[in-house]
């Protein structure tokens, strides 16, 4: 008789606590389940001189030699869930790198750099894109003397 | 000896060929235009060449200059002057007298028909006046003559010289088996030996054959006799025979004809003979002698190409060919009679190499190949395809220290190229010319053109205008050598 008191009490008492947490997940799984809000985006990216503060510093399409390595700034947001990103160098539709740069939610800043070899000169072209190889966007620029 | 059965081993079927046709096409050359003033002319024309290559040949220099020139326009006038004989012989002949006809006397005259047609009318006492003409044209001597054309027979004789025909008191002349004219006016004959009772007719028939040699036979309206008059001569034949042997003699069926018509044919084989030994000579002389060697850059064909595929590239455009044959073909020899052709059937798409054959070059007759250079051929064939393309700028030189090219807009920012298909699948990008930009101060535009890598890239939109670029610049901000270092990730 005890032990069907003690059973009914746990049976409630799981009841009542399981059923707030499926709303609450069911509410959360409805608003992660929305694809477009929750799709990873690149909302800037840029060539530059170099990054301070997590922020690109003197963009530009062309760039001396002198400077002796250059950098692709990219800033995702959203960021659903932790993945990587790449940035595929080309000079003159020749890939000389491609750099692999994770990415985690909810907003993520990741940047890239080269550094500048003799040889180097001539139009350049960075591919920004996701794992499976679908580009974001595409950074081209100059390296002259 | 040996040299001898050498050369003769070395004669090709074609060369036996090629003198038999030539010997028979000069050897009609002189069939056709034998007597003729055409020929004539050429035999001088021919006869002035040899005496400009002898001037040549010993140096006279005016001489030779002057035969030259008199022959240049000498060819002219031979066109221009016998155009109409040229014409006559290409015309007025058929195909079949052309090629292997041989000209032959007019056609018989049907003398027998003629012999019994005469003494019907001379029973019929039926006047009339015949004229068979010699050699000699009597367009001068008979007058009013009326075109008749109508080939000969007992009726049309008989109907010409009926009282009531309008021109039976004329002359019927007869040719070959044609009555040619009638109703003609002879000259009348001023002798006074005539008998006196030959009138109009008779002294008519005696003034033709006194003035040229034509034969006339005049049958007596009066007497129904028979008379024949030739030279100074007019008597009366009264045996049909006399008259038959008379006629014959007189249109050339004798014995003095058969020994003409022998003579007409040892023409003919000494001229066919000369034609062989003729063009031999010229065979001879084409074929043998010095062996030269010539290189000529002759421009490669491609043929048999599969349509749907382009030729996009090329190793080379031309090649060079050492060729080697006697020195009179190597001195005559042009480019444009030599071919290089490649068949492109089983090309593929992608770079094919090709090796130049014997079989894909054509050489004029006596001419051989020594050497192909080079021997092979790349060529690259791809299905021609569109794909747009993005643009960009192939900034070079140096910005001011102070500067920073911030941003830079293309119009149009892409272009549509045309080229192989295994191309353009390697090319993502068409750079432009290269932009300088060391004297760039402030921001602008400029208009550039693109640049095609490989060059037989092809661009299908129109760019007339060229490529605007609109470029932003900006000042350099201030920072320290360390600021950036510092910012340098790991």
């Amino acid at each position: 008789m005890i032990y069907k008191k003690t059973l009914l009490i746990f049976s409630l008492f799981f009841i009542c606590c399981l059923i707030p947490s499926q709303v609450c997940s069911q509410k959360q799984g409805e608003s992660s389940s929305s694809p477009e809000s929750r799709k990873l985006t690149l909302v800037h990216a840029a060539m530059c001189e170099g990054i301070k503060d997590h922020r690109p510093r003197d963009e530009a399409i062309v760039f001396s030699i002198r400077l002796g390595s250059i950098y692709c700034f990219t800033d995702f947001e959203p960021v659903p869930d932790k993945t990587n990103i790449y940035h595929r160098w080309f000079i003159r539709d020749k890939l000389r790198t491609e750099r692999k740069l994770p990415v985690k939610p909810a907003r993520w800043s990741t940047f890239s750099k080269i550094r500048l070899l003799k040889g180097d000169k001539g139009p350049w072209r960075v591919e920004i894109t996701d794992q499976q190889g679908i580009i974001f966007q595409t950074l081209r620029f100059s390296v002259t003397d | 000896m040996n040299e001898l059965m050498i050369f003769l081993s070395n004669i090709r079927w074609q060369d036996v060929v090629d003198i038999a046709l030539a010997s028979y096409l000069l050897f009609r050359f002189y069939v056709l235009f034998t007597g003729t003033y055409v020929f004539r002319v050429i035999t001088g024309l021919a006869i002035l060449w040899v005496f400009q290559r002898i001037t040549v040949f010993m140096g006279l220099i005016v001489s030779s200059w002057a035969i030259q020139g008199i022959m240049a326009v000498s060819a002219i006038i031979v066109i221009v002057v016998f155009k109409n004989e040229i014409r006559s012989v290409l015309q007025a002949k058929n195909l079949k007298s052309i090629l292997w006809g041989f000209p032959v006397k007019a056609e018989d005259t049907p003398i027998e028909m003629i012999v019994e047609s005469v003494y019907e009318l001379a029973r019929a006492r039926t006047g009339a006046l015949i004229v068979f003409p010699g050699k000699e044209d009597l367009e001068e001597v008979v007058q009013s003559g009326i075109p008749w054309g109508g080939v000969v027979s007992k009726e049309m004789i008989k109907s010409i010289f009926w009282h009531d025909n309008p021109v039976h008191d004329g002359a019927a002349i007869i040719e070959g088996d044609r009555v040619k004219e009638v109703g003609g006016i002879l000259p009348l004959s001023r002798r006074d030996d005539l008998p006196s009772y030959y009138g109009t007719r008779h002294r008519a028939a005696a003034g033709l054959a006194e003035n040229t040699d034509a034969l006339v036979i005049a049958v007596s309206e009066e007497r129904g006799d028979v008379a024949i008059a030739k030279g100074s001569r007019v008597r009366v034949i009264k045996e049909k025979k006399k008259l038959l042997d008379m006629l014959q003699k007189h249109a050339g069926v004798s014995r003095k004809q058969w020994n003409h018509l022998r003579k007409r044919n040892l023409e003919l084989s000494i001229a066919g003979l000369v034609s062989i030994v003729f063009i031999a000579g010229v065979w001879f002389n084409f074929t043998s002698g010095m062996d030269t060697l010539i290189t000529l850059e002759i421009p490669v064909e491609y043929t048999n190409r599969n349509p749907e595929m382009k030729i996009f590239d090329t190793s080379v455009n031309a090649v060079s060919l050492s060729l080697h044959g006697s020195g009179t073909l190597m001195r005559s020899i042009r480019p444009e009679q030599v071919e290089v052709r490649l068949d492109l059937g089983k090309a593929i798409v992608g770079p094919n190499t090709f090796t130049i054959t014997q079989g894909d070059i054509t050489l004029p007759p006596g001419v051989s190949l020594k050497n192909v250079d080079p021997v092979t051929v790349e060529v690259t064939l791809d299905i021609p395809i569109k794909k747009v393309l993005p643009v960009q700028v192939d900034w070079i030189g140096r910005l001011p220290e102070h500067l920073i090219l911030k941003a830079g807009k293309l119009d149009p920012k892409n272009v549509e190229v045309i080229g192989g298909k295994g191309i353009l699948e390697n090319i993502s990008t068409i750079y432009t010319e290269k932009v300088p930009i060391d004297r760039i101060e402030e921001s602008g535009a400029v208009i550039v053109k693109p640049v095609f890598n490989p060059a037989f890239l092809e661009i299908s939109s129109d760019l007339d205008d060229g490529i605007k670029i609109t470029y932003e610049v900006e000042k350099r901000s201030n920072r320290t050598k360390a600021d950036s270092k510092k910012q340098e990730p790991e």
